[in-house]
């Protein structure tokens, strides 16, 4: 599927605002639903709800869709298919037949790979990676429940002990740009 | 003769805010003409409390619209979801370049300008950058020195705020500074290491026109560091915070946004400005007004623009021409990524609150412009970061496990980014496009510049010292570059109407004054002879307020 079937099947979208809001119905039809699925799954074995919620309570998979469609970072919905055949290789089957157990062992292989120095394989699984990782900690409760979100600080502390429960903030907009 | 208004100032932003401040306390009657829309303080700032889920595109944006309308703003660091409103559609405001010689123009179309949405970096200049030109011959000499400007910059940081820390530094002099922000923990480290290596460097927090005590109604910074969706706190310098009010608080002032100056009139019985032709970018009306001075103060490129369509019997070639360099010696900063390390050992320490500053590394080569491998210098800006989730991007890992992990923040890199003076060079050019016109019919400037073989070994030299300096810091230098960004990606384009002493080689006296046009004045960046290497703007506002004072002398006896 190119991209633009993708930004045109996902609804009467012409325009980002009516496309998000399907997004944000959860309306993902131009996704098959083997896509869907595959999609669905990395994101939730990736960050699964804990004390906090996951990636799929927060939409993240959608908003993987919305930004597959129109190109963050240079990426296209193609991906979806590429990331299907990385997992296959790494999981010695179609990744959606397989039971969960398997699903999270043939991530974790690709991921391994994925991240290794001079990796050969993955391309398709960092990119996608990567939209979870700005889906997840941009969304309202991955931003401000998982991590910590102060609009207004008030006051810069340069120096302070990181104790072994603190939250990183997802409001620390210099980090977000570079770090 | 009776005009329409005494002054008419050309454009909204950081200096025209100041020509109309200064102009209107000063009792005369003021036109400021802005070409696009009007933004109300605070009001108009819709973007300024919206968390990335309220956005969209969680304030990544759209790429989608981006490559249509903003493909080269979208290439600005401070261009995201919350400020692109801040910014020119390039689809609606083509310029063109030669081949081969890419150029980001970063604009804002918009009442206060570039103020929205500008860096905030408030530098002096010395005698070091003042006394360049004539020392090495590389430029016309400027006709002023430090002295001629100390008591403005007195005045201008007194009024805008800048917060900063002495060090009685010859070629970053000291200014009026409200109490500096704090250097983070691995900056103290950093600063303590690299003077200990390094005794004649100095590292201190970048000077910034954000309040750290409150001022004339202004709060003071609150450490979000998101200036430029606009601040409805007037935490930093804006002309919506600081001298709009000030200049309408007069009664002297008239504001037109949405309309355009299309050229400068020019009276050839008189020699003089008559007054301006706009045209009103809504009703598309046009429309001649006149008064007894003009400042243009539309942005560098702008001015010089409005100077080159202000053709005339008189002016063939473009108005306060007769010199023939309007348009030329234009000049950037060259910048690069001179080192990136990665600094281990404060894993248990981090911050809180946001400021909206980094660090500064003075020029500290060939401070006495003898020239050497190259003529001029260098500084730094960066900074200590520490990071967090976008890492999850770049590591290995899925499950409970690394989301544990990521909740975190992650480790501290410091990085220092070079900032090289770009030498004045009559080839990197402004003019007009022989056939290319806008929707308005007139024609496209061409904006023609490249950074040199100096700016190339400018950079190559601040790659080399960043790495010695990261390395006596104990980091581990991870990114190291010394190719320059495209010319105008430091956003300090400048020159184009240069001042100097011969009208034969400048189109600007001292005082921002055309040489061949005695009340037209052009007191932005298009009046800089030369580039140092600090952010310029503070430069611009000084030169502004003295011009300001020195036409109201003028024309209160009759000189004008």
């Amino acid at each position: 599927m190119n991209r633009r079937t993708l930004v045109f099947g996902m609804g009467a979208a012409a325009s980002a605002g009516g496309l998000w809001a399907c997004v944000r119905r959860g309306d993902r039809a131009a996704l098959s639903s083997e896509q869907q699925e595959l999609l669905a799954r990395v994101s939730d074995l990736t960050i699964p709800a804990s004390d906090t919620p996951g990636a799929m309570e927060t939409q993240t998979p959608e908003f993987v869709a919305l930004a597959l469609a129109h190109g963050v970072g240079g990426h296209e919905p193609a991906l979806v298919d590429r990331l299907a055949g990385e997992l296959e290789q790494a999981g010695g089957g179609r990744f959606t037949r397989l039971d969960a157990a398997a699903q999270a062992s043939a991530l974790q292989k690709l991921d391994e790979a994925a991240f290794a120095q001079n990796a050969a394989t993955g391309e398709a699984w960092r990119a996608i990676k990567s939209l979870i990782a700005t889906g997840y900690y941009t969304s309202e409760a991955g931003a401000s429940r998982e991590l910590q979100y102060e609009l207004v600080p008030g006051r810069f502390d340069p120096d302070v002990p990181l104790t072994a429960d603190a939250r990183a903030f997802s409001s620390d907009w210099t980090s977000v740009d570079f770090g | 003769m009776s005009t329409d208004f005494d002054i008419i100032v050309v454009g909204s932003g950081v200096t025209g805010g100041w020509a109309a401040k200064e102009l209107t306390q000063k009792g005369f009657k003021v036109l400021m003409i802005e070409r696009g829309r009007a933004i109300e303080h605070g009001v108009d700032y819709i973007t300024e409390t919206s968390a990335p889920w309220d956005l969209p595109f969680r304030g990544v944006g759209d790429p989608e619209l981006y490559a249509r309308d903003y493909p080269i703003q979208r290439e600005n660091r401070h261009f995201t979801e919350w400020t692109q409103n801040h910014f020119v559609k390039d689809s609606e405001n083509p310029y063109t370049t030669d081949d081969g010689k890419p150029f980001n123009w970063f604009r804002s179309y918009q009442l206060g300008g570039r103020s929205l949405v500008w860096g905030r970096q408030s530098y002096r200049w010395s005698d070091t950058d003042f006394a360049a030109n004539k020392a090495d011959g590389a430029g016309a000499d400027w006709p002023i020195r430090y002295a001629d400007l100390a008591r403005w910059y007195d005045h201008v940081e007194d009024f805008i705020g800048v917060s900063g820390q002495r060090e009685n530094l010859p070629q970053l002099p000291d200014g009026r500074f409200q109490p500096p922000m704090a250097l983070n923990v691995v900056e103290r480290h950093a600063k303590a290491a690299i003077e200990r290596r390094f005794p004649e460097r100095r590292l201190t927090v970048g000077r910034v026109a954000n309040l750290t005590e409150e001022k004339e109604g202004r709060s003071r910074c609150q450490y979000r560091s998101i200036c430029a969706r606009g601040c409805s706190y007037g935490a930093y310098f804006s002309t919506q915070s600081s001298t709009l009010p000030a200049a309408q608080a007069t009664g002297n002032l008239t504001v037109w946004t949405d309309t355009r100056v299309e050229s400068v009139d020019h009276d050839p019985g008189t020699r003089r400005a008559a007054g301006v032709s706009t045209l009103n970018m809504k009703t598309r009306e046009r429309k001649r007004v006149t008064a007894r001075t003009i400042f243009l103060n539309a942005g560098s490129f702008n001015s010089v623009h409005i100077l080159l369509r202000s053709r005339s019997e008189a002016f063939p070639n473009g108005l306060a021409n007769g010199s023939g360099v309007l348009g030329r010696y234009i000049m950037d900063h060259a910048t690069a990524l001179a080192g990136v390390g990665l600094v281990d050992g404060f894993e248990d320490r981090t911050t809180y609150g946001n400021r909206p500053t980094g660090i500064v590394i003075p020029r500290f080569k060939n401070l006495d412009n003898r020239g050497g491998p190259f003529l001029r210098g260098y500084s730094y800006q960066g900074g200590a970061v520490q990071s967090t989730y976008n890492r999850a991007k770049r590591e290995a890992g899925i499950g409970a496990d690394f989301k544990a992990r990521m909740r975190k923040p992650g480790g501290w890199r410091m990085v220092l980014v070079a900032f090289a003076e770009s030498l004045p060079r009559a080839e990197n050019r402004l003019s007009l496009h022989a056939s290319r016109q806008d929707a308005f019919g007139a024609p496209l400037l061409n904006i023609a510049m490249t950074h040199g073989e100096n700016e190339r070994k400018l950079l190559a030299d601040a790659a080399q010292e960043a790495r010695a300096m990261l390395e006596a810091v104990g980091a581990r230098v991870v990114v190291s570059m010394d190719t320059p960004n495209p010319p105008g990606s430091a956003i300090h384009e400048m020159g184009g109407a240069r001042m100097g002493r011969d009208p034969e080689t400048s189109v600007l006296n001292g005082w921002c004054q055309a040489h061949e046009v005695a009340n037209l004045f052009v007191t932005d960046g298009a009046a800089m002879a030369s580039s140092a290497c600090q952010n310029p703007s503070l430069t611009y506002m000084a030169l502004t307020a003295r011009a300001s004072d020195y036409a109201a002398t003028r024309l209160r006896d009759g000189a004008l």
